[in-house]
């Protein structure tokens, strides 16, 4: 199983709803899994009584911490994970029972008979709370609370603040954002002795989770296969999940398959959502508007455990830094423990989060210093051939042409003379194509090109279609390369005993890392070819049209794969390539240059305020991107447009509302994403200027896409009302309260 | 007919102009029955509270969610999913300019989104602009697109049955635009 | 468990005296996350009301000239019935209520009988001081919206009983009228606040207008004697609103005061209250400017 599409396959079978989802598949025999969750943020579980649901009919396996390996995993360097919770339950839906059974009613009474004793223990549930000495431990591994602290300085920052004509800042805070993935999590999981575990698991980092779920079950990693069907969205929602590894161990224990698939409920009520973040922030620049220093203090609520938090943390405090020169910078991140279902990342991996609070804060310099907002970020924002602070290296870079383009589409000198209630904002955004952080050992990715058959060309990679339009971007590249149509390139992935290694889709790699791949393999694969074709027919033969020509003859590829196999005792042509970037590990000082190509964005966004309600109309948006040389049109501007529709719901509607650690807004109606009718016209365009790295000249959009979105909108908020939204989301309610401050206080 | 249907008494449905006669709870979702007994697994569940759309189907021609259908309440009607639309020929136009826009990127959402929109296309008054699609589509809720492609596809079939059915242009088209 | 699926209203009532019955219609509340509930329901023998003809009709009565709509009729049909562009308001409610799909199944019988506080069908409905009609074994009895709907999720539906139609006094047909809510997406949403308000303006005076305020309150309300207050205010024809801007804000300023909202996770008690006074004043607004549709179906 896994993936084998063809670019029209693939689209073809989504809208004719013959595409099979992890929910589509069946195996023979297979149980139904579920999970005993804790109701309480943190207690110690006294007592847990699983007879009665043991001696339910139907019910195959009942699990409980003893019945597991014991021993600390992760899928990152923090091992805080565990399969069931052995003695304290550290937020509300930790995993305490898992039950397998042949029907669902035989789970649901299974479930419903567990019998657990809890003593409850003190919760703490803010990241500053957290950090308080006396405050309740999450891990006694980890005392003081808090896994992750960033305390970095580039220049002088004391120095550049003494020396400010103005300064501008104050808290941000970013809500807790679902990732709303339209498909809930789902698994199904196999055992056999002999083959060891399979499970199917829409996740985009498929190798990662192996390797997770192997140390969970201390086998080795050949004894663990992670198939990928086609994923119904994620945006960083499916990594590595609980979820999977539950469900292996009850397939290990029943000796059966099984399946567990969330309803909407379960799949909110245990979500990983965007770490919530607490920014204290100050800029300061001259009376022209020039940066001259930056000083943030971040706090990040990781939940109680680490998914992938540290990354938002650590691109939350520098990755701006490398879009405007701020000259002195200085970062303290806190990354704390609480006891809230553990956060992760999601689509722009922190760097939105605190765009929103860096732009919102520009546009107050802007506005103290009577600048225009547009000509403040001309004045500072980077430009290609720099090296920025951190070390990143620019070797291409049109963000000025972005942001003057944008300027002009948006019609930005209407601003002076916008009606009453109407605003326009605007905020840039960078990102990058593959992140070397995002694994200590290697980066890179590698392809496989065969040529079968028939004549087609066959691409094997290890990253993972989402939708992006991934396997559609490899057909071209292969296709362009080989001088073949993309009709006859075949693109696989999603199997890790099938398929080469990936380190997945994640950090907006899969353009430029298995991008570069795809090229190197179809390279070979051509120059192969060539040199075979050669020895065959003569020195003169060309591919051309995907025919190998040769003195005035024409051979079909498919009659190319024959010979071949004839003369290699039937094997088939194939080559293997990797690409390895030239980039940087970013240590512990987050110097260095950590990807091989820098996209950028400007973002303009219009909005018409309800003054009485406070209720925002996003009316126009004009999003200008520097993606490199665009390799496959529709999907990017299908990238753009969907990033920023999350950025719109994410600036003005949602909310993963948590109350005493408990999620109250457990539904799609009260957890609101953007309907059709929320979003605007959205304007597209592109500057496309080769990036020397990219597979021909191509960057990444992905998260860039999503990165200014919130800022624009809030911006373009506070122009309209005359006051400014801090805290996200700028719901209703939350403009009117901006709008009637003074009436507040009165 | 009679009024009445009695305990147990199984429930005849006709899919896709199949009919077929279920046994078991009357109050099961039509969804499950069309996923899980009849396999018919494009209708996909994406809530069960009847916001997302993902499990929209035709009841006698008429868009709703199977989710919060009790499979008893489609006795003795015509279901339709997009196993059944998809064989109809309009439902190729439709396809046509919703992959040409990129109208489908997970594509979670899309057999919902093409459901509602066969049935709205095929109406006696099919929108005209894309604040009529959006209406529409306001219970069908797409995470990837931000839906202008979706739009987009729709008005483009639109604009060419109108073109169809104007006096100079050629061919014919299954979708009514009066 | 049984599933029953009369066509004939007897047969119904005859069904709904037995005590394990439950009533479905579009089933749109009740089947909301079933896999969840159905544990409530126990062994309960289920009929559904939506084939029932009486239940089906839209009509006017011969006599009184109210427009009678049948329990079953749905959103959709409301929204696009010839009869109901008499009462633009209830429509407009009609509209709003989920989206396509749920329009098709939301039956106005289920939107009053499920009494949620921001039901929206139920705002214009106690607007109008329409009458539901109740019919069990033991007869038939009609009583006004307004003191049918009791609480959240609370009627005046006694065992037995099945709501048959709900009749929209002729007085208010065709009248100016509006419903405004407020919500947070355009997505499928719930009204935070609701607001309907119905008027006549003869010879350049208001001569007739009646409000209600949904989400507010554990029901929809109205204050009539408020409303009094419009009475006899003069809106000559195409005067600017700010003539009687005093009356209709002080109006909506008292129903705000009469607002007694909850704070939730979707607003805040005192963003509610804000909201009533906000949609009181525009609805009453629009619909003292909008005098088209009258003429229309008078003419
Ligand atoms: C996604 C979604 C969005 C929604 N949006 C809105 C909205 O915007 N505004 C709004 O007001 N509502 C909304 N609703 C709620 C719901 O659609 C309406 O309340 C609808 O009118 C209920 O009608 P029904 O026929 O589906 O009720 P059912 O679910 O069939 O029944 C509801 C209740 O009424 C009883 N009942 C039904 N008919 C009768 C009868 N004739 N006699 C006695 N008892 C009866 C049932 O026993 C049950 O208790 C939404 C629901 C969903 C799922
Ligand atoms: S699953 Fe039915 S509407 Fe979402
Ligand atoms: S394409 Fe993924 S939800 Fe619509």
């Amino acid at each position: 199983m896994g993936n084998e599409v063809t670019v029209r396959s693939d689209v073809a079978s989504k809208l004719r709803g013959e595409t099979r989802y992890v929910a589509d598949i069946h195996l023979p025999g297979e149980l139904y899994g579920g999970v005993v969750r804790s109701p309480h943020a943190h207690a110690r579980i006294v007592k847990v009584d699983v007879e009665k649901a043991r001696a339910i009919p139907g019910v195959q396996a009942v699990l409980t911490a003893d019945d597991v390996p014991g021993g600390a995993y992760g899928p990152t360097q923090f091992k805080d994970w565990n399969i069931l919770a052995k003695d304290r339950v550290l937020f509300v839906g930790d995993e305490v029972v898992a039950v397998a059974a042949t029907s669902e009613a035989a789970l649901r009474a299974a479930l419903a008979a567990v019998e657990v004793t809890y003593e409850l223990l003190p919760a703490v549930l803010q990241p500053e709370e957290a950090l308080a000495p006396g405050a309740p431990v999450v891990h006694d591994e980890q005392p003081d609370n808090r896994p992750m602290h960033v305390q970095l300085e580039r220049g002088d920052v004391d120095a550049a603040f003494a020396k400010a004509h103005i300064i501008r800042g104050g808290r941000y805070t970013t809500n807790r954002i679902y990732q709303g993935h339209l498909e809930p999590i789902g698994v199904l999981a196999n055992w056999s002795e002999e083959e060891g575990l399979t499970i199917w698991a829409p996740s985009h980092i498929p190798y990662r989770a192996r390797e997770t779920y192997a140390a969970a079950f201390g086998l080795p990693e050949d004894k663990v296969r992670i198939v990928v069907p086609p994923i119904g969205g994620s945006f960083g929602a499916k990594y590595v999940l609980k979820a999977h590894v539950i469900a292996a161990a009850l397939a290990m224990a029943a000796k059966q398959p099984v399946r567990m698939v969330f309803d909407r409920y379960e799949d909110m009520l245990t979500a990983h959502p965007r770490v919530p973040l607490t920014i204290d922030i100050r800029i300061a620049a001259d009376a022209e508007g020039r940066f001259l220093g930056k000083d943030v203090v971040v706090w990040g609520d990781a939940g109680a455990r680490v998914y992938w938090s540290p990354n938002v943390m650590a691109t939350a405090c520098t990755r701006p830094d490398s879009l405007y020169h701020f000259g002195a910078v200085r970062a303290e991140g806190h990354l704390c423990y609480t006891n809230h279902s553990p956060t992760t990342c999601m689509r722009g991996f922190g760097n939105a989060e605190m765009l929103f609070a860096v732009e919102s804060v520009i546009d107050e310099i802007a506005d103290g210093l009577g600048i225009d907002p547009v000509e403040i970020r001309l004045r500072n924002i980077v430009r290609r051939g720099e090296v920025t602070i951190h070390g990143y290296q620019l070797d291409s870079c049109e963000l000025e042409a972005c942001l003057r383009q944008a300027a002009e589409l948006s019609g930005w000198a209407r601003r002076q003379a916008l009606p009453p209630n109407r605003g326009l904002g605007v905020a840039l955004g960078n990102h990058v194509s593959g992140y070397r952080g995002i694994d200590s050992r290697f980066e890179g990715s590698t392809a496989v090109a065969r040529l079968r058959d028939d004549g087609r060309v066959e691409i094997e990679t290890g990253e993972i279609d989402l939708g992006q339009g991934m396997s559609a971007t490899y057909a071209a590249i292969a296709a362009r390369v080989l001088e073949i149509s993309v009709d006859s390139v075949i693109v696989k992935s999603g199997d890790t005993a099938r398929y080469p290694f990936g380190i997945g889709t994640l950090a907006s790699r899969s353009t430029v890392m298995g991008g570069n791949a795809v090229k190197l393999a179809a390279e070979q694969l051509r120059q192969q070819l060539t040199v075979f074709a050669q020895g065959e027919y003569g020195a003169d033969v060309e591919l051309i049209g995907g025919v190998v020509q040769s003195g005035g003859a024409a051979h079909s590829l498919a009659e190319v794969a024959a010979r071949y196999r004839s003369r290699y005792a039937g094997d088939t042509l194939e080559v293997r390539a990797s690409y390895r970037p030239e980039t940087d590990f970013p240590g512990k000082d987050f110097y260095g240059n950590p990807s091989p190509a820098y996209p950028f964005a400007a973002h303009v966004a219009e909005v018409e305020v309800d003054p009485e309600t406070g209720r925002v109309r996003v009316v126009g948006y004009w999003a200008v991107h520097d993606a490199g040389v665009v390799l496959n049109r529709t999907a990017a501007i299908g990238q753009v447009v969907g990033g920023v529709a999350q950025g719109i719901g994410w600036a003005t509607m949602e909310d993963l509302v948590v109350a005493e650690g408990q999620v109250k807004n457990l539904s799609l109606l009260d957890y609101r994403m953007p309907g059709a009718s929320d979003i605007p016209p959205v304007s597209v365009s592109f500057v496309e200027v080769p990036d020397p790295h990219g597979p021909f000249g191509a960057k990444s959009v992905g998260e860039v896409a999503i990165d200014p979105a919130p800022a624009a909108v809030a911006n373009a908020i506070a122009n309209a009302i005359g006051a400014r939204g801090r805290h996200l989301p700028l719901s209703p309610e939350r403009v009117w309260r901006l709008l009637h401050a003074e009436e507040e206080q009165r | 007919m009679s009024s009445m249907s009695e305990q147990n008494r199984s429930i005849s449905l006709r899919v896709n102009g199949v009919s077929s006669a279920y046994e078991g709870a009357p109050t099961r979702p039509l969804v499950d029955v069309l996923r899980d007994v009849l396999g018919l697994t494009g209708t996909k569940v994406g809530c069960r509270t009847g916001e997302c759309g993902a499990c929209t189907v035709l009841l006698d021609g008429q868009p709703v969610v199977s989710c919060l259908l009790p499979v008893a309440a489609a006795a003795d009607r015509d279901v339709e999913t997009v196993e059944g639309l998809r064989a109809k020929s309009h439902f190729a136009q439709l396809a046509a300019a919703m992959e040409a826009a990129g109208g489908s990127q997970c594509g979670y959402c899309t057999p919902g989104i093409m459901v509602t929109l066969s049935a709205a296309l095929s109406a006696d008054a099919p929108p005209q602009t894309a604040a009529d699609v959006a209406g529409v589509l306001k219970n069908n809720l797409c995470r990837c697109t931000g839906y202008q492609s979706i739009l987009a596809a729709a008005l483009e079939v639109v604009r060419q049955s109108t073109d169809a059915t104007a006096p100079q242009a050629g061919g014919e088209t299954e979708w009514a635009t009066k | 468990m049984a599933w029953y699926q009369p066509n004939r209203l007897e047969e119904a009532v005859k069904q709904a005296a037995d005590a394990r019955t439950v009533v479905v219609c579009g089933g749109t509340d009740l089947f909301v996350n079933w896999a969840r509930r159905q544990g409530t329901y126990g062994e309960a023998d289920w009929m559904s009301v939506e084939r029932i003809p009486e239940l089906q009709t839209i009509s006017l009565d011969d006599t009184t000239g109210d427009l009678v709509i049948g329990a079953a009729v749905t959103a959709h049909q409301i929204a696009s019935h010839g009869l109901c562009a008499a009462v633009p308001a209830l429509q407009q409610a009609a509209r709003v209520v989920g989206g396509w799909q749920i329009q098709n199944r939301a039956s106005i019988g289920g939107n009053l009988v499920n009494a949620s506080p921001a039901a929206d069908m139920a705002v214009p409905l106690v607007a109008y001081d329409a009458v539901v009609a109740l019919q069990s074994l033991g007869g038939r009895r009609r009583m006004p919206v307004r003191t049918f709907l009791r609480g959240p999720r609370q009627t005046a539906l006694e065992p037995g009983e099945l709501l048959t139609e709900v009749r929209i006094p002729a007085r208010v047909l065709g009248r100016p009228q509006q419903f405004l809510r407020l919500d947070q997406r355009g997505g499928t949403d719930i009204s935070l606040v609701s607001a309907a308000a119905v008027a006549q303006v003869d010879e350049g005076r208001v001569s007739f207008a009646q409000v209600a305020v949904g989400a507010a309150n554990p029901v929809p309300f109205s204050l009539p004697e408020v409303d009094a207050s419009l009475q006899g205010l003069a809106v000559a024809d195409g005067a600017a609103l700010r003539d009687v801007d005093g009356v209709v804000a002080s109006v909506a300023r008292r129903y705000a005061e009469a607002a007694q909202p909850i704070s939730d996770v979707r607003a805040s008690a005192a963003y509610r209250t804000a909201m009533v006074d906000v949609l009181v004043r525009r609805a009453i607004a629009g619909t003292l400017t909008f005098r088209a549709i009258a003429q229309e179906v008078e003419e």
